[in-house]
C-alpha cells in the first residue's frame, strides 16, 4: 500500500442544523500536514462528528471550504472523494465475507481480480486478519471487525483517513492494544489522519496534535504535551485531566515572575510578568501539589503553599484522589502515587492537617 | 429477561387462533382436495376415485393457457410492484417523519376502499369508449378520438392487481429498508459507491428477505384473485380463479372445479419454492453469486 501526501485544511467551516439551532460547527479552521495525525476532542455535542463527516462529504457544509493539496472537496459528492472512513460500530457489509469488504472499495474503482486479490491480502496482512478472509463480520469479535473496517478503508489508497470513535466500543485492554496498532499502521503508511474522541486518553496517546473542541469551535490546538501542560481556558483544563482553579489579582510582578494574591490560597508567584491588578485565574494539576507533614514544612515558605485538612481518599490504584479544605473550606484535589509496598493510604486519612505545597511551574495562567 | 411460562399456558394462548385455522382453513382444503379426485354425478358427488378431473386440466389447451395468462400477470404484477414499491418504501423508511407518513398514508390509504369499487373505479377510467378518462383526457391532448382499449386486457388486470397489492409489497420493504444500518450504506459511499451501484451491490442484498416476503405476497395474491380479473381482464385475460368461479357456480361441475382449484393451490406454492430456492445462494458456487443472490443478513454482530 502506498501513502499519498496530503495536507487538509478547513477554512471557516460552518455547519448549521437548523436556524432555530446554535451552529454544531462554527467557523472551524484548521490545517493538517501530510502524514499527521490529529484528534479531535471535545465533550458531547460539541460538533467533532459534524466536522469529520463535512470532510468525508456524509453532511454538507453550510459555508467554508475543505481542500486537499489545495484543491477544494467540500463540493464533490462522498463517492468521489477517495477518503478512507472507519464508523463507530464498524459499519461491515453483513452480506458479504471479509474478503469480499475489504475488496469492495477496489471493486467500485474497477481493478482487475488478480490485482484486488493481491490488495485485499496485503491489506488483512498488515491488520493481521489474514487468515479471516473467508469469514463473515458476523464471525468476527469486535476487535477483528474495527481491524478489517480500517483494512477496508486503507486498502484504497485514501488521501485522507477518518475515524469517528473507532474504539469506542471495545473494552479498555482491547482499546489500549488497538491504540498502539493504530499508530503503528497510521506511522508506517504516513497516511493523513483525522480521528474523533471523546476520551482524552486516546487523544494524548495517539495524536500528533489535539484540537479541542467546544460548542462547534476551537478551543485549543496543540501537541498532547501543551494542552496537558499549557491549557489556555479554564474549559481545556478541566476537560482534559482534572485541575484546581485559583482566582487572584496580580499584586506585583518582575520581569520573570508576578506575584498574585489568592485569597484563601494566599500568595502565588507564576513563572511569567502580568500587569499590577489585573484579575486572573490559575490552573493547578493535583499531580503537582505535594502534602508536607506541618512539622516538617519549613513554616517560612511565602508562595504557592496552603494548610489544609484532608476531608476525603479515594484510592484508585496506581494513584490516589486526596480531597482537602482550606482552613476557609476551599476544596483542593491533590493525586498522590501509591507503590505497592509503602501504603500511602495508611499514610494519608481524613482528618489529618498537611501544608500543600506546588512549585512556580504548576501555576498555569489561563486566559 | 423472557416471561418463563408453561407450555400448557402458551397452547391455551395459541389455541383460538388454531381452532378457527383448522375451521376455516384446513377443513375446506381438506374437502375441496377429496372432491378433486371424485365425479359429479346428477345426485351430486360421488365415487368412483379418479384422476380424470385433473386429465381434463392437463389434456385441455384453453386451461394451459389461462394457467400461462394467470403466471404471467402475476410476475408482472409482481415486478411492477417491486419497482414502484421500492422507491416508496426508502422514502417511508429514510424520508424523515413528514414524508414517511405521508408515504404510508397514500399506500394504505386506499386499503380503506373495498377492492370491487376500486376495480370499478378502473374500469371507468379504463374504459375502452370515448368516455372513459383516459381516452376522454388523451383525445383533448390531441391522440385521436379513441386512443387505447386497455380495458380487458392484461395490462388492465395488472394495473388493477398493482393498485390492489402495493401495500403489501411496500410494508415489508419498508421494514427491511429500516433494518439496514444507515452507516453502512455511507460506508459504501466512502468507499466509491454511487447512487445505483450502492442500490445493487447494498441496499437489495441487504433487504433481500423484505424483496422476498413482498413478492411473495404479491405474487400469491395476485394468481389466486378473482375480481380484478372478473371486471378488468373479462373474458380476454381470464385467470384460474374465474376458471374455478365458473365451474363450480356456473357449471356446477364441483369436482372438476376443486381440481382447478388445487392446480392453482399447487402452483402458487411451486413459484414460492423455486423462487426461495433460487435466491438462497448456499447451493450456488461462489463466483457464480449475483448480486442480488447474496447470504442475508445475520441478526447478530455487526448491524447493532
Ligand atoms: N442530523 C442532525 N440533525 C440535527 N442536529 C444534529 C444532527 N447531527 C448532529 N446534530 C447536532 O449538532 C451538534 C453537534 O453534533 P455532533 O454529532 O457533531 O457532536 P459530537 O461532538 O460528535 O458529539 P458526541 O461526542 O456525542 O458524538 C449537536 O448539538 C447535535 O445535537
Ligand atoms: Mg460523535
Amino acid at each position: 500500500m502506498k501513502s499519498i501526501t496530503a495536507n487538509l485544511q478547513l477554512r471557516n467551516l460552518t455547519k448549521n442544523y437548523g436556524a432555530s439551532l446554535a451552529p454544531a460547527v462554527d467557523s472551524v479552521s484548521l490545517s493538517i500536514a501530510s502524514g499527521e495525525l490529529v484528534s479531535l476532542l471535545g465533550p458531547s455535542g460539541c460538533g467533532k462528528t459534524t466536522t469529520l463527516r463535512m470532510i468525508a462529504g456524509l453532511v454538507l457544509q453550510d459555508s467554508g471550504d475543505i481542500t486537499i493539496n489545495g484543491e477544494s472537496i467540500a463540493n464533490r459528492p462522498v463517492h468521489e472523494r477517495n477518503i478512507g472512513m472507519v464508523f463507530q460500530n464498524y459499519a461491515l457489509f453483513p452480506h458479504m465475507t471479509i474478503h469480499d469488504n475489504v475488496a469492495f472499495g477496489l471493486r467500485m474503482r474497477s481493478f482487475k481480480a488478480a490485482e484486488r486479490d493481491r490488495r485485499v491480502s496485503e491489506a488483512l496482512e498488515i491488520v493481521q486478519l489474514g487468515s479471516f478472509a473467508q469469514r463473515t463480520p458476523a464471525e468476527l469479535s469486535g476487535g477483528q471487525q474495527q481491524r478489517v473496517a480500517l483494512a477496508r478503508a486503507l486498502v484504497i489508497e485514501p488521501s485522507v483517513l477518518l475515524l469517528d470513535e473507532p474504539l469506542g466500543a471495545l473494552d479498555k485492554n482491547l482499546r489500549e492494544d488497538m491504540q498502539v496498532e493504530l499508530r503503528r499502521i497510521q506511522k508506517s503508511l504516513g497516511i493523513t489522519t483525522v480521528i474523533v474522541t471523546h476520551d482524552q486518553e486516546e487523544a494524548l496517546t495517539l495524536s500528533d496534535r489535539v484540537v479541542v473542541m467546544k460548542g462547534g469551535k476551537l478551543e485549543q490546538v496543540g501537541t498532547p504535551r501543551d494542552v496537558y501542560c499549557r491549557p489556555e481556558s479554564r474549559f481545556v483544563a478541566e476537560f482534559i485531566g482534572s485541575s484546581n482553579f485559583l482566582e487572584g489579582t496580580v499584586q506585583a510582578h518582575d520581569n520573570k515572575h508576578a506575584v498574585v494574591e489568592a485569597g484563601a490560597f494566599g500568595l502565588l508567584k507564576v513563572d511569567r510578568p502580568l500587569a499590577e491588578g489585573a484579575r486572573i485565574s490559575v490552573a493547578l494539576r493535583p499531580e503537582d501539589i505535594e502534602l508536607l507533614p506541618l512539622e516538617t514544612a519549613s513554616s517560612s515558605e511565602p508562595y504557592n503553599c496552603v494548610r489544609c485538612s484532608i476531608s476525603e481518599v479515594l484510592y484508585k490504584g496506581f494513584v490516589s484522589h486526596i480531597y482537602a479544605k482550606t482552613a476557609e473550606g476551599q476544596l483542593i484535589k491533590v493525586s498522590v502515587q501509591n507503590k505497592v509496598g509503602h501504603s500511602e493510604m495508611t499514610k494519608y486519612s481524613p482528618g489529618q492537617t498537611y501544608l500543600a505545597h506546588w512549585p512556580i511551574e504548576s501555576n498555569i495562567v489561563l486566559k | 429477561m423472557k416471561p418463563h411460562r408453561q407450555p400448557l399456558v402458551y397452547l391455551l394462548m395459541t389455541l383460538p387462533g388454531v381452532l378457527f385455522l383448522l375451521v376455516a382453513f384446513i377443513a375446506p382444503v381438506v374437502v375441496m382436495l377429496s372432491s378433486s379426485f371424485l365425479t359429479q354425478t346428477s345426485q351430486g358427488i360421488d365415487l368412483p376415485i379418479t384422476f380424470s378431473n385433473y386429465w381434463r386440466v392437463i389434456d385441455t389447451p384453453l386451461y394451459g393457457h389461462v394457467i400461462w395468462i394467470t403466471l404471467r400477470i402475476s410476475l408482472y404484477t409482481t415486478l411492477l410492484a417491486l419497482f414502484v414499491g421500492f422507491p416508496i418504501a426508502m422514502v417511508i423508511a429514510r424520508g424523515g417523519p413528514f414524508y414517511s407518513r405521508l408515504a404510508i398514508i397514500i399506500v394504505v390509504a386506499p386499503l380503506v376502499v373495498s377492492v370491487v369499487i376500486r376495480t370499478y373505479g378502473w374500469s371507468l377510467l379504463l374504459a375502452n369508449n370515448k368516455s372513459g378518462v383516459l381516452n376522454w383526457t388523451l383525445a383533448h391532448l390531441g391522440f385521436g378520438p379513441i386512443a387505447t382499449h386497455l380495458m380487458y386486457t392484461e395490462t388492465a388486470v395488472v394495473l388493477g392487481s398493482l393498485h390492489v397489492f402495493l401495500p403489501m409489497m411496500v410494508l415489508p420493504l419498508s421494514s427491511a429498508i429500516a433494518r439496514v444500518n444507515p452507516a453502512v450504506e455511507e460506508a459504501a459511499g466512502t468507499l466509491g459507491a454511487n447512487g445505483w451501484r450502492l442500490l445493487w451491490y447494498i441496499m437489495l442484498p441487504l433487504c433481500k428477505p423484505g424483496i422476498l416476503a413482498g413478492a411473495s405476497v404479491v405474487f400469491s395474491l395476485t394468481a389466486a384473485s378473482f375480481v380484478t380479473p372478473a371486471i378488468l381482464g373479462g373474458s380476454y385475460a381470464l385467470m384460474l380463479g374465474n376458471l374455478v368461479e365458473q365451474q363450480i357456480l356456473a357449471v356446477y361441475d364441483w369436482p372438476f372445479g376443486s381440481a382447478l382449484a388445487v392446480v392453482m393451490v399447487l402452483l402458487i406454492y411451486g413459484v414460492n419454492g423455486l423462487a426461495g430456492w433460487a435466491f438462497d445462494s448456499k447451493h450456488l458456487p461462489r463466483a457464480s453469486r449475483g448480486l442480488a443472490l447474496r447470504r442475508a443478513p445475520r441478526l447478530r454482530g455487526s448491524l447493532s
